[in-house]
């Protein structure tokens, strides 16, 4: 009996190696990777607001190169419609083309609710990186909406200019998806939790395309992401994400 | 001649959008707003009331992928007391100060006024880093958020609450970009008494900063030359503009006249913003009453109306639908000030509703000037 435990272990041990060879930082590396793309990514995507009694969507879209450069277009409502957003490396400038004025943001914009949403600046234009301004820790392993998922505590670096203490998150071990995550203020007071649901084969991708943002003062209160097109690893430049093409973008 | 000539440039930008081998390259969008509006010295006063309709269009004709068109059409139907009453009020509605005469009153009768304006009919040629546009375009080189010394070509009166774009420049603008981050730009404007503004901008991204320098000169009148900045000082952003008016023209009347701003914005938590700028001018202009609340183009360097002025704003995201701001001016030479609340509601998708309210007291000439402005405004945008 014995004998034969062991051999099943020693059978097993391969599938079980490479899973956990993984250290909470290459887990979180590789969900970040899964959205981001190795190097670049395109994306179309919506944002609802949802409060007791109305909603609002604002559409846009969304090119990345890396953590440093990201170009954000907005599509609808039709009053911010063209107007776009450009990050390179830690500068931030909108240009609003009804009044033809490129306006460079100041850093506390930063933190700002990105067009009104719960969503911040720093969510949308990826200021902070969740592998570099965090350290990593195991907790353990749970199931979520039915997915066995790794259990990972993020710690925010103390010379990380982000505006979250900690971060709890649960990735799926089989697709490295964000299940959940519990986004912690400074002084570890739960801030608001994410869920990630639609998972869907986009770009040759396993991801989830629906994500749910609840503030956690405000439960009634939240702002769903929907990712309506993706694509990853587009060959893109960095003269790409310049004040010219803020201009004329489509 | 310049009325052939726009009506040239009108004639091959609707035969572009019209032909253009993508149809679906043709975009529009705008608005459509109500606007009621009352003006009065005290409650007890009498009314100036007044309503425009107000519809603007922006078309945008994707020719090739080099070459692009662009027109900004402002329709605006007025009814009321200043229409009935005020007998120069068509003829300043329909005036236009570009070179180019694209304002039409096309209808003027005792109630009512009708308007259609062209405040943009441009093309865009890009070529790689560079692009040269041409045409009525607005020219914005503004850095600061109020007064803008720096914006030569279209200066405008912070009180117009009715026109968010402001008036176009017909200009020919070169821009180049030597990097991601910075801009070298040549342009030239004509205005309708042919008068020329011809400048060149230099801007760049250095330490964290946006720094601008220009030169050229303004209404054939001014030599100019001109600084500006946009950073940061911890979470202060930090911008400024100082321009240099010497005229040439008519330099045994006029006198130099040196406009500097200074100003910083913060946003608190998610929900308040406030803005602070200050202006000095040597040489403030003397304004006459009803000026003060002047609509349309405004030159750079009649910004000032006293020495020293003082703005601040306080903006109140209550929830994302909601937001209520206050602001206010200082004008020490004119023992006066300005002071205007507001409020912005958003009703449905694509809906808005304002309330707006400017209250000026001051001194000028010699009189002392009480004015209340209450607008109550609709917007539908497409």
């Amino acid at each position: 009996m014995k004998k034969l435990a062991f051999s099943l272990l020693l059978a097993m041990l391969p599938f079980m190696l490479p899973a956990q060879s993984l250290t909470a930082t290459e887990i979180v590396r590789k969900a970040d990777e899964k959205y981001n793309g190795e190097k670049s990514s395109y994306s179309v995507m919506s944002m609802t607001i949802v409060r007791p009694g109305w909603k609002r969507t604002l559409e846009f879209k969304n090119w990345t190169l890396g953590r440093e450069y990201a170009l954000t277009l907005i599509t609808v409502p039709a009053k911010e419609a063209g107007q776009s957003f450009l990050k390179r490396q830690n500068e931030m400038w909108s240009w609003n083309p009804a009044i033809s004025r490129l306006i460079k943001l100041p850093p506390s914009m930063m933190s700002q609710g990105w067009m009104g949403s719960d969503y911040t600046n720093d969510d949308i234009l990826r200021e902070s990186s969740l592998v570099k301004d965090y350290t990593h820790k195991l907790l353990g392993e749970e199931t979520l909406g039915g997915r066995l998922c790794y259990k990972i505590l993020m710690t925010a670096r103390e010379e990380a200019a982000i505006v979250w203490g900690k971060q709890i998150r649960w990735i799926d071990k089989k697709e490295f998806l964000v299940m959940k995550a519990e986004l912690y203020d400074e002084d570890g007071y739960l801030v608001r939790t994410e869920t990630g649901s639609g998972i869907k084969a986009m770009d040759g991708r396993t991801i989830t395309t629906l994500i749910e943002l609840v503030p956690e003062d405000e439960p009634d209160n939240k702002t769903m992401l929907e990712i309506k097109e993706i694509r990853f690893n587009q060959p893109v430049e960095e003269s790409f994400f310049s004040q010219q093409n803020m201009k004329k973008v489509r | 001649m310049q009325k052939i000539l726009s009506g040239m440039l009108l004639g091959w930008f609707i035969t572009w959008s019209l032909f253009a081998q993508e149809p679906r390259a043709v975009t529009m969008g705008g608005y459509v707003t109500a606007l009621q509006s009352a003006m009065f010295d005290s409650l007890s006063g009498p009314f100036v009331n007044e309503n425009v309709i107000h519809n603007r269009l922006n078309i945008e004709a994707v020719i090739s992928p080099k070459l692009t068109a662009a027109a900004g059409i402002r329709n605006r139907l007025f009814t009321g007391d200043r229409v009935r009453m005020d007998d120069v009020y068509a003829g300043m509605i329909g005036r236009d100060d570009g070179w180019a005469d694209m304002s039409w009153n096309l209808a003027e009768e005792q109630s009512l006024l009708l308007n259609t304006t062209i405040d943009r009919l441009s093309l865009n040629l890009n070529l790689g880093s560079a692009a040269i546009t041409l045409g009525r375009q607005r020219i914005n080189w503004g850095q600061t958020v109020v007064w803008n010394p720096n914006d030569i070509f279209n200066a405008y009166s912070f009180f117009d609450v009715d026109y968010m774009e402001r008036p176009g420049s017909d200009a020919l603008r070169i821009e180049y970009f030597p990097t991601a981050s910075s801009t070298v730009e040549l342009a030239v404007k004509a205005n309708h008494d042919n008068n020329i503004t011809a400048a060149a901008l230099f801007r760049f991204n250095k330490w964290g900063y946006d720094i601008q320098f220009l030169g050229g000169l303004v209404n054939s009148n001014d030599v100019v030359l001109g600084a500006g900045w946009s950073g940061a000082i911890s979470s202060f952003a930090f911008r400024g503009e100082i321009s240099w008016f010497e005229p040439y023209r008519h330099r045994n009347i006029e006198k130099s006249s040196v406009l500097a701003t200074l100003g910083t914005e913060k946003v608190f938590s998610d929900k308040f913003m406030a803005q602070l700028q200050f202006m000095y001018c040597n040489e403030p202009v003397d304004w006459a009453n009803d000026q003060f609340f002047h609509s349309g183009s405004l030159d750079a360097k009649e910004l000032a109306f006293s020495t020293f002025s003082a703005f601040g704003q306080f903006t109140w995201t209550l929830t994302p639908l909601l937001n209520v701001s206050a602001s206010a001016m200082w004008f020490p030479d004119l023992s006066g000030y300005y002071a205007g609340p507001s409020l912005n509601y958003s009703l449905a998708e694509n809906i808005d509703f304002s309330l707006l309210w400017q209250h000026v007291d001051a001194e000028m000439t010699d009189q002392r000037m009480r004015m209340n402005l209450g607008f109550l405004k609709l917007t539908y945008h497409f």
